[in-house]
């Protein structure tokens, strides 16, 4: 049970303020969009979720912990909007890097089944450098819905993909959201992710407009 | 907004009184400890080396004065890439701070090359002083003459050869001086030089230097920028990273030498059980894997060189100096794994352990730096010198490594850190505390036995001490204010 709360949240950056303020509730399995134009603070508010980023003012809590503290970590996984990968492991290390690191095996069956799932599991000992822009940002899906976590905060996720790839990324999603994920999208294409029960928060310049509901099919 | 550009410019000053009183404090430091010697020797007064040492100096102040009111200098691959492709022809990008970026690369390169060759000579015991600073001043009027060379003719197919003789041309120099022979190749080159003054010796690089100096000015429009921003010359790599007035682009400019591009088949395969069993080292193990041949041979090109370095000359500030310096750049390519993780904090932040993870990679790093170093000081004066020095350098020098490495953002990131605070404290108070360290690393480095006892590092070691401080005062703009919550550096 995983629910994300907003406390009068706001950022500034010197003198522009990227979020104003914001007071929200994100029930747990909740399934939501923000949209919104560039640079409005769509990005800003995702990773101050993560916690890559403190709020000027407020906090944003994930579950009973304070956003980026060890145990919010433990539920959140993260999908950057430009993913970053080392440059001398290969696909396949990474993915053994990453279960290492949680010291579970599943990790890595789990990367590898989505590997396999867009059609990648042959490239799996290729540098992702030499990737192109699509081939990355599956492989950084892969890696951020592998990790053990009930928070899934993805930025832009269908950015560069191909249309079965996108579609794709939505149904295994949707498989992680019907197990009781959280899902938080920041997308420019919301009608890929109108699913059942989603709701939409808009974002216009940092304001943050009330979630509305979305008609899913 | 004026009391933050006012804290801009006064930083700026500041970061320029730094650059310039580490070169000259180096200076000093070297050149006294030569002028030491020779007095001790009888062989030339301390009045004539306190003139080389001030000149050394000048041409360094200068030279950082004029790099630090150019540009911040710090110029990257993708800087040079962008101004490459931008809408505008290449001398209006030149004449932005990406092109005077590269240009003063290229005059720092000459001026540290030369202060280099100068203050790194090899011990010339039983020659005469104007045999002395005639070898020296002949070595750095080649290597300069082969940078003038590189400079204008700026062809790929020019400067292999073109360097070749200037490596040899030192090599025989300094086999030459070895032997203590006065008969030579370049017997005439240096009796012309024996037969005029002391002090035209001196000055004779130095005029040199100011000609490619001006010529690299001149010709700038003509540097060959894509050999720099693609990165696929080691050559063009190494004269940037020579430059050396700025800590962090020079570890950045060294990593990039060594990381790119990796092999995509590594040559060693290990398995994915022994993989997740020791994630961390097995990482840093199949990173290294994917070294390309040059990679190793430059790794152990130096690794020779240290151990040469060690063998041959005594223990002297000069060449602790030298072999330090070597030291922690085979130390930081051993380090690359520890860099990249710190280049990015989506990658080990969001992970719910990250502070024991970035420690374990700190203590494999280290302990991969140190195995190496180790065996390299052991191979070459177990015989003379005592095992705890030896060990106590090798931690020395395997402990700066792995601080280098793990304060090395990639630039672009660092950008985004001062502006976002992207960074969350448990990380950031971890190279935080490393930056703190890492002036005690390096005045301890100073301060072992084996070293404690020879001249000059009277002088040396608290200039570490102090100027390693200033660089982290220097760097707490960048990093402290990370920490501070609420409050967004811009």
């Amino acid at each position: 049970m995983t629910t994300i709360d907003f406390l009068n949240v706001t950022k500034a950056f010197g003198d522009l303020v990227a979020v104003h303020p914001v007071t929200a509730h994100v029930p747990d399995a909740a399934w939501w969009v923000i949209v919104g134009a560039n640079g409005s603070g769509k990005t800003t508010l995702l990773q101050m979720t993560s916690g890559l980023q403190s709020p000027s003012t407020g906090t944003v809590c994930v579950g009973a912990a304070e956003a980026g503290t060890p145990d919010a970590r433990l539920e959140v996984s993260y999908l950057s909007d430009s993913p970053a990968f080392y440059s001398d492991l290969s696909v396949a290390e990474h993915i053994d890097y990453l279960a290492g690191l949680f010291e579970d095996d599943a990790v890595a069956d789990r990367a590898h089944d989505i590997m396999r799932a867009f059609h990648l599991h042959t490239r799996v000992d290729d540098l992702p450098d030499t990737f192109s822009r699509g081939m990355k940002q599956k492989t950084a899906i892969a890696l951020a819905l592998a990790r053990p976590s009930t928070v899934l905060l993805l930025d832009e996720p269908t950015r560069g993909l191909d249309a079965e790839g996108a579609e794709t990324m939505v149904s295994l999603l949707r498989a992680r959201h019907d197990h009781g994920t959280t899902v938080m999208t920041v997308t420019h294409e919301p009608e890929r992710f109108a699913v059942p029960n989603a709701m939409q928060l808009r974002v216009h310049e940092g304001v943050f407009e009330h979630p509305k509901p979305m008609n899913g099919d | 907004m004026a009391g933050r550009a006012a804290r801009g410019q006064l930083g700026r000053v500041a970061y320029t009184l730094y650059v310039t009183a580490y070169f000259a404090v180096l200076g000093f430091g070297l050149v006294g400890d030569l002028a030491g010697e020779h007095a001790r020797a009888q062989t030339i007064t301390p009045r004539a080396s306190a003139v080389a040492g001030a000149v050394i100096a000048v041409i360094v102040i200068v030279a950082a004065q004029v790099g630090r009111t150019a540009v911040a200098l710090r110029p990257s691959p993708a800087e040079v890439q962008y101004a490459l492709l931008s809408p505008m022809s290449r001398q209006s990008s030149l004449a932005r701070a990406t092109g005077l970026s590269v240009v003063a690369s290229m005059i720092g390169t000459a001026v540290a090359a030369l202060v280099l060759m100068i203050t790194s000579a090899p011990q010339f015991g039983g020659l005469s002083v104007g045999i002395q600073l005639s070898y020296v001043a002949f070595a750095a009027g080649v290597g300069l003459v082969a940078f003038a060379l590189h400079l204008l003719v700026a062809e790929r197919r020019w400067r292999a050869p073109l360097l070749a003789l200037a490596l040899l041309s030192l090599a025989a120099s300094a086999y030459d001086v070895s032997r203590g022979a006065e008969v030579s190749p370049f017997t005439f080159a240096v009796r012309a030089l024996r037969e005029g003054a002391p002090a035209l010796s001196v000055l004779g690089p130095f005029a040199l230097g100011g000609v490619v100096l001006w010529l690299a000015l001149a010709r700038a429009e003509h540097i060959p920028l894509e050999m720099i921003g693609r990165g696929s010359d080691i050559a063009d790599r190494a004269g940037v990273a020579l430059l050396g007035n700025d800590l962090r682009t020079l570890l950045m400019l060294q990593r990039s030498m060594g990381a790119q591009p990796w092999r995509t088949r590594p040559h060693v395969r290990f398995g994915s059980r022994l993989a997740r069993r020791f994630p961390v080292l097995m990482r840093a193990l199949r990173g290294m894997a994917r070294w390309r041949l040059y990679r190793w041979l430059m790794f152990l090109t130096l690794s020779s060189a240290i151990g040469a370095l060690l063998r041959v000359h005594p223990a002297t500030a000069r060449t602790i100096g030298l072999a330090s310096f070597a030291l922690w750049l085979l130390g930081l390519i051993l380090c690359e794994p520890l860099a990249q993780e710190n280049d990015r904090s989506d990658r080990l932040f969001l992970l719910p352990r990250s502070r024991t993870i970035e420690y374990r990679h700190v203590a494999v790093s280290w302990s991969i730096t140190f195995v190496w170093l180790l065996a390299v000081s052991w191979a070459t004066v177990r015989d003379r010198t005592p095992a705890l020095s030896i060990v106590a350098v090798a931690a020395a020098a395997a402990s700066a490594a792995t601080t280098a490495a793990a304060i090395s953002y990639r630039r672009e990131w660092k950008s985004v850190v001062k502006e976002t605070s992207i960074f969350m404290p448990d990380m950031g108070s971890s190279a935080l505390l490393i930056s703190v360290l890492w002036p005690a690393l390096v005045a301890a480095a100073c301060l072992f036995p084996w070293a404690s006892h020879q001249d000059g590092l009277v002088i040396a070691a608290p200039s570490a001490i102090v100027l390693g401080f200033l660089v982290s005062w220097i760097n707490r703009g960048g990093v402290v204010k990370l920490f501070t919550p609420g409050v967004t550096p811009r």
